[in-house]
């Protein structure tokens, strides 16, 4: 197994971090994009999360997953304790209409990627079309369930079952939980 | 784990933005069932936030020269002596099953509660000693504290220590009062290179008299630092100050 870019900017190995940048920057920039109301806002957030990933990196530990599950866990929870410290939500303009969501996830080159990401990939073509549409607008373009529930026209309690049974189905999946819980609940 | 006590666990995940959405991470620190559960799922929400940000066409690249930003900033903090990886969870599990950065990971859920677990380098170093190690790293700019327009709560001395690649810097700080109940410290930041408010530094809270230091929380990227500046707010902080009591100020 290589050694994962995190333990060597640890270490200090030069080019390293430009290495990283190179791998998972636009992950955690496409993200804070979608997240933030402007790109200044984008690039604030981007810095604040490398920076604090960065000053971490011994922390990270390979067996307990890959490094873009690292990486994108903690960009995704400091955007919402970002938008949340600032009281500002994602630029929904940005975002795409419900309507004109995809049927199927798009399919992209994973080769560079590990093979959590493609398992991850894979489960998602595995959940209903409504848990992805949700699970979509939730966890891509942070938006509430009541948010949800208004752009799509279903109960917001249809929502949340949505949400809730694709992300734990997601997660089942992806082996990370008891068989028994593999099913679909509903 | 019941059923309902999953969807609970999913809610919190999905549904960050509401406030309704809200799970006992302290229970969570302490049960390595429920932070088993809790990661998982923050582990699958993070898979498809990581797939989605990937196949992305709306969102333009980043900049060339943030790239460039980007590069010197870590660089220079990994060119810093490496931090060693924490013995102790933060919440003080002693069970191992959970990952190894599930602390790391409950410490950022508990944000939206508002429970904030600063995950600075060296949580539970003293902050003369993180000042110590700081300095020794060099590339930072020193600068002495000047009196503020307000006397009430003594005469200041010391000074300000900051790394803009690091975005990290300390507060050394002499002659201040402890402040009555209901009052806080608040650093400011003048940035040039913002519009608009100080960037907020944090709150803190002063013991004595005697010299103390005080670590930064910066609260946005700061770029280029011009001043630093304290005054006395209500507990909790203000998001703008009216700047009512200025008691210390030090300008690059």
């Amino acid at each position: 197994m290589d050694t994962p870019l995190l333990t060597q900017i640890a270490a200090g190995r030069p080019g390293a971090v430009e290495d990283f940048l190179r791998g998972y920057g636009n992950a955690v920039w496409g993200l804070a994009r979608r997240f933030c109301r402007s790109a200044e806002d984008a690039e604030d957030a981007t810095q604040e999360i490398l920076v604090e990933i960065w000053r971490n990196a011994a922390r990270y530990d390979q067996n307990a997953g890959s490094e873009l599950t690292f990486v994108m866990t903690i960009a995704r929870r400091r955007l919402i304790d970002r938008a949340r410290r600032l009281g500002r939500r994602p630029q929904i303009e940005l975002l795409q209409e419900a309507s004109e969501l995809p049927g199927e996830p798009a399919k992209f080159d994973a080769a560079e990627f590990d093979d959590e990401v493609r398992r991850a990939q894979a489960a998602m073509l595995q959940l209903r079309p409504e848990q992805r549409q949700v699970l979509e607008l939730a966890l891509n373009e942070g938006r509430t369930h009541h948010e949800i529930s208004v752009a799509i026209g279903i109960p917001l309690g249809t929502v949340k079952s949505h949400a809730r049974r694709g992300l734990i189905r997601l997660r089942n999946l992806l082996g990370v939980a008891q068989p028994e819980q593999e099913g679909d609940l509903e | 784990m019941s059923e309902a006590h999953l969807d609970t666990l999913a809610d919190a995940v999905l549904d960050a933005w509401e406030s309704g959405a809200q799970v006992d991470f302290a229970t969570a620190g302490g049960d390595p069932a429920i932070c088993a559960e809790l990661a998982g799922l923050e582990r699958a929400a993070a898979m498809y936030a990581a797939i989605g940000a990937m196949r992305s066409t709306q969102v333009a690249p980043m900049r060339p020269a943030f790239f460039e930003q980007l590069v010197a900033a870590g660089n220079e903090i990994a060119k810093a002596p490496a931090l060693p990886p924490r013995n102790a969870p933060l919440l003080g599990n002693p069970v191992s099953r959970q990952p190894r950065w599930l602390p790391f990971l409950v410490g950022a859920a508990a944000g939206f509660l508002g429970a904030y677990v600063a995950l600075s380098p060296a949580d539970g170093e003293p902050p003369s000693r993180m000042r110590e190690e700081f300095l020794v790293r060099g590339n930072y700019a020193k600068i002495d504290w000047k009196p503020g327009t307000s006397h009430s709560y003594g005469s200041v001395h010391g000074d300000v220590v900051w790394c803009t690649q690091r975005q990290q810097g300390f507060l050394r700080i002499d002659g201040l009062q402890p402040l009555p109940q209901g009052l806080q410290y608040q650093l400011w930041i003048v940035d040039a290179d913002r519009t608009g408010a100080p960037v907020d530094g944090g709150l803190f809270d002063l013991a004595s008299g005697n010299e103390q230091v005080v670590p930064i929380h910066a609260k946005l990227p700061v770029r280029e630092a011009k001043a630093f500046v304290v005054t006395v707010e209500k507990k909790g902080g203000v998001v703008v100050s009216e700047q009512k009591d200025v008691v210390a100020i030090a300008g690059i």
